[in-house]
């Protein structure tokens, strides 16, 4: 990575850390509230989301930049492994339960944390150990799971 | 300088539909700055972003091989430290830094760890899920119904335990 894309991604990911601190954005909680209260304050996150990503990757297509295989559809990595996609519906359903029992997804946790929470630094000391430890006895376990399946 | 960008700081209203706004737009944004590295969607990930951090610290303190995203390998992609420094800003100008009211608890750890562990099987958070979903992928697009089903399940959960 060149100094110019550093710079680029650092202030950018500054100015939503800054935004998302003072919208008390969270992509899980809208989920929650608007079942338990009828709040729909943070339940345009996701949708926000989608909406800019997908309008995003159309104008730089048409710009002429390379945005590799959109729309992937029926060209997707690992659509065709079965394994693959019950692993990525358990960890999709994994995500939404524990970041709700958490308060927040990782990067409300990660802004909380920056904001000094005490709860948000313990959610990020064990969110750190979740990926180390995955990286060293998970990807063994789902290499294995391949294997069987296969 | 600082006093205007502190007033015009002030006066905007971000919004979450506004905050996800911005995050899909960086999405095609930063595929756009990264290219030729990578030709592939990697605009903010919870999960890739702070493992390739996690990982090259590790690496260079060690000298390990863990597993870090191409675009990572010189330098790892800042997007946490980004974040993090956005927020203390935040807080800091507006006076909401502080511990809370929750502890620095095992429960808080457990459930940090297991949405880590949830995120790396995935291979992504909520983020990448949406971004990943608007890109056509129908895997990613199947993880964030997923994501949205776990959170209907601990709403009811949580629902049921405080009614009994």
């Amino acid at each position: 990575m060149n100094v110019l894309t550093f710079v680029v991604v650092l202030a950018v990911t500054t100015l939503i850390g800054y935004a998302a601190e003072r919208s008390r954005y969270c992509s899980v909680s809208g989920i929650r509230d608007y079942f338990l209260f009828h709040d729909t304050y943070l339940a345009y996150a996701l949708p926000g989301i989608f909406v800019g990503a997908l309008g995003s990757f159309v104008i730089f297509t048409r710009m002429g930049y390379l945005m590799s295989g959109f729309p992937l559809l029926t060209h997707s990595p690992g659509i065709s492994s079965a394994v693959g996609i019950c692993l990525v519906a358990i960890g999709g359903i994994g995500i939404g339960f524990y970041s709700i029992l958490a308060d927040g997804c990782p990067l409300r946790q990660h802004v909380r944390a920056a904001m000094g929470r005490r709860y948000a630094l313990a959610y990020l000391v064990g969110f750190y150990a979740g990926i180390l430890y995955f990286e060293i006895f998970g990807v063994a376990l789902v290499s294995v799971l391949y294997r069987i399946a296969i | 300088m600082y006093l205007n960008l502190h007033r015009v700081a002030r006066k905007l209203k971000f919004t979450p539909l506004l905050v996800g706004l911005i995050i899909g737009a960086w999405a095609g944004l930063s595929q756009a700055l990264y290219q030729p590295t990578i030709l592939l969607n990697y605009a903010i990930s919870m999960g890739g972003h702070p493992a390739d951090i996690l990982d090259w610290t590790i690496n260079e303190l060690l000298r390990t091989n863990l597993y870090v995203s191409r675009i990572s390998v010189g330098t790892p992609v800042p997007t946490v430290l980004g974040l993090i420094l956005g927020a203390s800003i935040a807080s800091t100008v507006h006076k909401e830094r502080g511990p809370g009211a929750g502890r620095f608890s095992f429960e808080a750890a457990r459930n940090g760890f297991l949405v880590a562990f949830f995120v790396m099987l995935l291979g992504g958070c909520p983020i990448m899920a949406a971004t990943e979903a608007a890109y056509g992928n129908l895997v990613f697009a199947l993880g964030l119904l997923g994501i949205i089903a776990g959170a209907v399940l601990a709403t009811l959960y949580i629902k049921r335990k405080t009614a009994g």
